[in-house]
């Protein structure tokens, strides 16, 4: 062979190489939260926070505030109820309702009350500071604020598959209930569809 | 110096072959090993065991399945879901074809690709999820596995969800009892019904409990052609409605009965007619790993229910097996063929590295043998109504002459309307883990005190708590 060539060859050797070894090494790019980053097709953060933001906004939006404001000259106290994950991935609900509580809280529109487990944990914290606790800073028991209106909701999908082709659409339904008398007060919807192509082939 | 890079080329092919067939065998081994340690019924061993199985390659989803399983075994619930998870993502990603695996499986040897579960095991590892599930009292989480099932059938069938080598039927038969559990009694119908379809299909008797359940659901949603239709066939004449304000609870328990058949070789090397080389055939068989255990029962204050054979994982392989015979078969013959004519072309160069060729290439083409070998050999379910409160139970593994083998007692409480689904392995006798889980595991949050006292009772009479149980009257 060619001296030259020889040369060349073992460059491209070399460069091979190290392109492989690139290849294998772990890789971490940090993105922006507002990038949407759509790996399986499946249900993910950008789908929990657009929702939650697009939903709130849509509650707050509607005239039950007013009407709240209006009859009891106070801002409405909301808790957020039980949300089901009814749709066939398992989806961790629990950053869902923790996008729903920021966007409420971040709204100043409503006051906002911990739920369930967290308000137990506050609970035993408050009983633990008596006698442990200077007296003027301790918070005391039979303060809490109950709840006005209790938000629930439900994910459902529908699925529907054709060859290697599957759309996967998402709904997303809350419901704010008054406490007082079981009426509902405002009903929110938002679909997300989605089109997956599966490759034919893998490496 | 184009010659010598050649041959240099082909000795590193022959050596690559051998190192493949030294792999070959030492996974074989350390299957066995696991298989070994389960038998004997200490899962945490097998755990031990498994891991000399790489977790990259081509044996990670089988890894994955089968580390899942053994922690569920080993009592290790949340681990056993974080496991079968990630053996979801790995077979999701096998999903695609890979023409370099593919072109090896013909040319090589057929288990030179990535390991990717058959259908009915696919089934299971969602059947395994939704009991792991159901087992941590998570009904939302067990039913998002029951839709994944029915998802993955439709991929197989759009038409009409069957798996086409079976398998379906017990999956399709827990979904219904998870749907009713979750109160999604149209699902719950449409479920059992498709179960029903897929136990005929199978050729499979129809445990009674599913055809009553198929009585209860289309009586409750006004079907009555078709309720009047089971209890002609069913040959039942008494069952229980539907109450959708039931103040008793349901108790289900799955019994996961020995190990599943493992895949052994069966081959023959036989020398070229006319050549001075060598041929090979190699082909899988299943070799059924049958367990002693003939019945169950299942002991609720006083009256005993029988436990039913739900699913006979050792015919679905069987079935899935003969399916794929045909191919197989096709590519040993293809891969004789690309062996002798490579083989020919080597002898013109160099007789011994044809030699060595033709030795080493018939060596490595083994036959696939590769399963999910830590399922169990057979599962039954039963399940009874009990009241709601603090309920004693026994579950009692019976011999051939109708005596008690074996037995398993726990304690549950329940909410009225809720259903509780328990699981039990037992290889040979009930695997310690089991024991604990039974004991402690199934208890709630209500009545503790209740439940300690009547465990408490059960350790010192020695006999069944029907002590202070209320009679189900039924």
């Amino acid at each position: 062979m060619h001296p030259v060539l020889q040369h060349v060859g073992r460059w491209i050797f070399v460069a091979a190489v190290t392109v492989g070894l690139t290849a294998c090494a772990t890789q971490v790019d940090r993105v922006e939260r507002d990038v949407p980053a759509d790996l399986s097709g499946r249900w993910n953060d950008t789908d929990s926070r657009l929702v939650s933001e697009e939903m709130i906004d849509d509650m707050i939006s509607r005239g039950w505030i007013q009407r709240h404001q209006g009859r009891t000259g106070s801002r409405p106290t909301v808790i957020i109820g039980d949300v089901r994950n009814l749709s066939h991935e398992h989806i961790n609900v629990n950053t869902f309702v923790r996008d729903i509580e920021r966007e409420l809280l971040n709204s100043g529109e409503v006051t906002f009350v911990a739920s369930g487990v967290e308000r137990d944990a506050i609970r035993s914290e408050r009983d633990d500071q008596r006698g442990n606790v200077r007296e003027e800073t301790r918070s005391l028991p039979g303060r809490e604020i109950g709840a006005d209106y209790v938000l629930t909701g439900t994910i459902n999908t529908i699925t529907d598959t054709e060859g290697r082709t599957e759309v996967a659409y998402y709904q997303v339904d809350l419901a704010l209930t008054s406490m007082a008398d079981n009426t509902r007060v405002w009903v929110g919807q938002k679909e997300i569809r989605k089109i997956i192509r599966r490759g034919l082939f893998r490496s | 110096m184009v010659v010598s890079r050649l041959r240099r080329a082909r000795i590193l092919m022959t050596l690559a072959l051998l190192t493949v067939l030294t792999g070959c065998a030492s996974q074989g081994a350390l299957l066995d090993r696991v298989d070994s340690d389960l038998g004997s019924g200490q899962p945490e061993r097998a755990l031990e065991s498994l891991e000399g199985l790489s977790d990259s390659g081509r044996n990670r989803s089988l890894y994955w399945l089968n580390r899942g399983m053994l922690l569920r075994m080993s009592g290790d619930i949340d681990g056993s879901i974080a496991a079968f998870e990630r053996a979801k993502d790995i077979i999701g990603e096998l999903q695609a074809i890979s023409v370099s695996e593919t072109l090896a499986a013909w040319a090589v040897a057929e288990d030179s690709g990535t390991y990717v579960p058959p259908t009915h095991e696919h089934l299971l590892l969602h059947v395994y999820q939704a009991l792991n599930f159901l087992q941590r009292g998570d009904m939302d989480s067990a039913r998002v596995e029951a839709l994944q099932i029915d998802l993955g059938l439709r991929r197989i069938d759009p038409a009409n969800g069957r798996a086409p080598r079976g398998g379906d039927a017990f999956p399709r038969y827990l979904s219904g009892v998870i749907f009713e559990a979750a109160g999604d009694w149209s699902d719950a119908l449409i479920a059992y019904r498709k179960a029903y379809q897929a136990y005929q299909r199978q050729n499979a008797p129809v445990p009674r409990d599913l055809q009553l359940a198929l009585i209860r659901f289309t009586d409750f949603q006004g079907l009555s052609d078709e309720r009047d239709g089971y209890l002609r066939e069913f040959g039942i004449d008494a069952w229980e409605p539907v109450d959708p304000r039931r103040q008793t609870a349901t108790l289900v328990i799955v019994l996961h009965d020995g190990q599943a058949p493992r895949l052994r070789e069966e081959g023959v090397v036989l020398p070229h007619p006319s050549e001075n080389r060598l041929l090979r055939v190699s082909l899988p068989a299943l070799q059924a790993r049958p367990s002693s255990l003939t019945s169950a029962r299942l002991v609720v204050a006083g009256r005993e229910t029988e436990a039913e054979l739900a699913d006979q994982i050792a015919d679905n392989a069987d079935r899935w097996l003969s399916s794929l015979l045909p191919g197989i078969t096709a590519r040993v013959v293809a891969r004789n063929v690309a062996r002798d004519v490579a083989t020919r072309q080597l002898e013109q160069e160099n007789e011994l590295l044809a030699l060595l060729f033709n030795v080493a290439g018939t060596v490595v083409d083994n036959a696939d043998v590769r399963s999910w070998r830590s399922l169990p050999h057979r599962l039954y379910l039963v399940r009874v109504e009990v009241p709601a409160g603090p309920t004693a139970w026994q579950l009692d593994v019976l011999t051939a002459r109708g005596g008690v083998a074996d037995q398993l007692q726990g304690v549950v409480s329940l909410r009225p309307g809720e259903t509780r689904v328990l699981g039990a392995h037992w290889l040979g006798r009930f695997l310690d883990q089991s024991r604990a889980a039974a004991s402690t595991g199934s208890s709630s949050s209500v009545a503790d005190s209740a439940l300690k006292d009547l465990l408490e009772i059960q350790q010192m009479t020695g006999v069944r708590a029907e002590v202070g149980l209320p009679d189900t009257g039924r």
